[in-house]
């Protein structure tokens, strides 16, 4: 049974039996490298990542078209409160590391 | 008095099968069902005028045995499938049925008996709900709750809002870590065959006077086929077992087998 990625829209054939050496992609995700931000959305999610954490990968991934199961969460992480983002911009110049940045939504 | 000639000695029970390699015990069979032992040997006829026989050219002498025990033997288990038994990092199967209540139907959330083991994001690849109408609807693991998804996070698996009511059946299978040496498991390794190793068939024997003795039936070399069933029917499941005696090459003799019944005394 094709399954749909756990982050993108492309169906993929799941395999149980691949080698497990890592992390076993093809149980979730449509290709290795959406494993990223999916085990990023889905450790938010568990709470074992900040929002900070999960931004600053996600931004990592700017150009995926996340599908509607974690287009939800993938825009919290994402979300920066105005205020928020315009104090870091006052900021900027006396921080030696900026905050990440939100990516453009699609 | 001692025991001089096997003549008139009849064996009348088989005890046990104990199993070395090279001095290190590998197992005991105490529960045997059935035993044999058969010897073969062929030979051609040398035939003269009219076909009259005038000797025999005998070869390909062997010995095989075949038996069956009452109980398993993780030990030869290990000798019929080369592999090695380990209580450590086994991965069993569970199943859960869990039927909804009121509760769990207004929270969206079952919860699991143990904790999953596996890919993040996919501890839990399916769960299987069974409606009122007995129609079974396949729910898939995604990072969270919606439409034919259903979220899992530490031992609670969460649904969309309304997607379980009070009464349905959510059956989950998921794999669980056992504890170490809390369970045992050998592995039928599909590039490891079978391996030999020295046999000892003890029990008793009877002569015709009444006299009991026992009797010891050793084979320096028995070489293991991986040909085995584990049998259920009408009684317990067997284990069944089948060698071959090797030539005994290290040794000055060629034993196939030594049998000896002796008095059971210091
Ligand atoms: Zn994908």
């Amino acid at each position: 049974m094709l399954k749909r990625c756990g982050v993108c829209n492309k169906e993929f054939e799941p395999c149980n039996q691949c080698p497990s050496g890592g992390y076993a992609w093809r149980k979730t995700v449509c290709c290795v490298e959406h494993s990223v931000p999916f085990l990023a959305i889905l450790e938010y999610k568990r709470n074992l990542k900040s929002k900070d954490e999960a931004m600053e990968i996600l931004n990592k991934y700017t150009d995926i078209e996340y599908n509607d199961d974690v287009k939800k969460i993938v825009d919290e992480i994402l979300f920066v409160p105005v205020a928020e983002s315009v104090e870091s911009e006052i900021d900027e110049a006396d921080e030696p590391v900026s905050k990440p940045r939100s990516r453009k939504k699609s | 008095m001692g025991i001089v000639s096997i003549d008139g000695w009849t064996v009348t029970q088989w005890d046990a099968i104990e199993g070395f390699k090279n001095g290190l015990h590998l197992f005991t069979l105490d529960e045997l069902q059935e035993v044999a032992i058969n010897n073969t040997e062929e030979s051609q006829d040398v035939t003269g005028a009219g076909g009259s026989i005038l000797n025999s050219n005998k070869r390909n002498k062997g010995c095989n045995g075949t038996g069956t025990n009452g109980l398993l033997s993780g030990g030869l288990m290990e000798v019929q499938t080369g592999g090695k038994q380990t209580t450590k990092d086994i991965v069993i199967l569970q199943k859960d049925t869990i039927t909804v209540t009121a509760d769990m139907a207004s929270a969206n959330k079952v919860s699991i008996t143990k904790t999953p083991t596996g890919t993040a994001g996919a501890e839990i690849q399916y769960v299987y709900v069974k409606g009122a109408t007995e129609v079974v609807t396949t729910y898939q693991q995604a990072v969270d709750a919606g439409e034919g998804k259903f979220a899992y996070d530490n031992k609670e698996i969460t649904f969309a809002a309304s997607a379980i009511a009070e009464g349905n059946v959510v059956t989950v299978y998921y794999n669980v870590k056992l504890t170490d040496d809390t369970g045992v498991k050998i592995t039928n390794d599909a590039s490891k065959y079978s391996t030999e190793c020295e046999l000892v068939y003890t029990g008793l024997a009877k002569n015709a006077c009444g006299k009991e003795a026992c009797f010891q039936f050793s084979v320096p070399r028995a070489d293991f086929t991986g040909n085995f069933n584990l049998e259920m029917g009408d009684s317990q499941t067997t284990h069944s077992f089948e060698w071959t005696a090797l030539k005994n090459k290290c040794s000055t003799s060629n034993n196939f087998w030594d049998f000896i019944i002796f008095p059971d005394e210091d």
